[in-house]
């Protein structure tokens, strides 16, 4: 009998019915965030005006609003200071911090001491850091600064420029 | 007697020659089968090329960067899927500071083939195991983006963070 070779493929295509899982393995994920450190202030010049010329006499008072934003403050104390660029005979510039407004951050900024501070050349520490939580490494907020004069002797009539140096110094 | 021997070479020379002429063989009959499993794989890349999602550097109270992650959904299974996004651990910098979770966040888009966002908008990355892509209703290959941000409405502790997720799906 003459028979021919025969193959016989079946193919069965199996599909699974029941629900199964696959995955995709890990991703990560980094973040850069660079240090920075902000300080601004809502005006740049202002004017102070005794009422009268005697010893004694204060200036009005003048709040400058300023936002605070640094995200590596390491520093504990006088984290704000101020100065003057030079001194008037008889004349003390006077400052005083007001409350910090937190807007974000682990920290705050709080006055260093109760009430007016004067200012001289050299600086003057005007706020201290408070850690809240964390690192206290984030501090991000606004605060004013008060500003005024006070005679310290009878004054001549005149008028006179000061620039007042405010510095807010992260570490 | 030289007729006899005649016949008996003759009888050889037709065996010899008949088995060359009418060679025969056996059937054989061979029964295979295979099986094609179903095959998927989930593949995921930055488009930026590098193997991770990389975003930064962010700036306080500048626009933040947005970095898109490409997956890929490839298989041969006409099932529907559904693809799963999963915070593995929160972003930490290497002095142990936690970036916070709520202001990480994500955008998935649809697919090329057809498959769905759950996740349109840009939303905070929620913690654990979510649902954000469902495929068509045919399944098959499909590709789409999750896009990374940060909200950057506050300031951040300065440093590199890192976190992983992954991305995985399930038929249903």
């Amino acid at each position: 009998m003459k028979t021919k070779f025969i193959l016989f493929l079946i193919g069965v295509l199996c599909l699974a019915a029941s629900p199964y899982g696959f995955g995709g393995g890990d991703v990560v994920i980094n973040l850069d965030v660079t240090r920075s450190l902000d300080f601004t202030s809502d005006q740049s010049s202002f004017q102070l005006t005794f009422d009268n010329y005697r010893q004694g006499a204060v200036t009005n008072e003048v709040s400058v609003n300023y936002t605070f934003s640094g995200n590596s403050v390491t520093r504990m104390t006088d984290l704000v200071s101020a100065r003057v660029d030079q001194d008037l005979p008889g004349i003390n510039f006077q400052a005083q911090m007001g409350a910090f407004s937190k807007k974000s951050g682990d920290a705050v900024l709080v006055p260093s001491r109760s009430g007016f501070a004067t200012l001289g050349t050299l600086d003057t520490g005007l706020a201290n850091k408070v850690i809240q939580s964390g690192s206290g490494l984030i501090v991000d907020g606004t605060a004013s600064i008060t500003y005024r004069a006070a005679a310290a002797q009878n004054l001549s009539a005149g008028q006179h420029t000061v620039v007042i140096i405010v510095t807010f110094a992260d570490n | 007697m030289q007729n006899k021997s005649r016949w008996i070479a003759g009888f050889f020379i037709f065996l010899l020659s008949g088995s060359a002429a009418f060679a025969e063989s056996d059937t054989q009959t061979v029964n295979l089968s295979f099986s094609i499993e179903p095959a998927t794989a989930v593949k995921t890349q930055s488009v930026s090329g590098a193997s991770n999602v990389r975003l930064g550097p962010i700036v306080s109270g500048v626009d933040a960067p947005v970095e898109t992650l490409e997956v890929q959904i490839v298989t041969n299974s006409p099932e529907r899927y559904r693809v799963y996004h999963t915070v593995k651990s929160d972003m930490m910098s290497g002095s142990g500071d936690i970036f916070p979770p709520a202001e990480l966040l994500y955008r998935v888009s649809n697919g090329a083939q057809g498959g769905a966002s759950e996740v349109p908008g840009m939303s905070p990355v929620p913690a654990g195991r979510t649902a954000i892509f469902n495929s068509a209703a045919g399944g098959g290959s499909d590709r789409f983006t999750i896009a990374y941000s940060v909200a950057n409405a506050r300031s951040y502790g300065a440093g590199s963070y890192y976190g992983n997720v992954s991305i995985d799906a399930e038929t249903f």
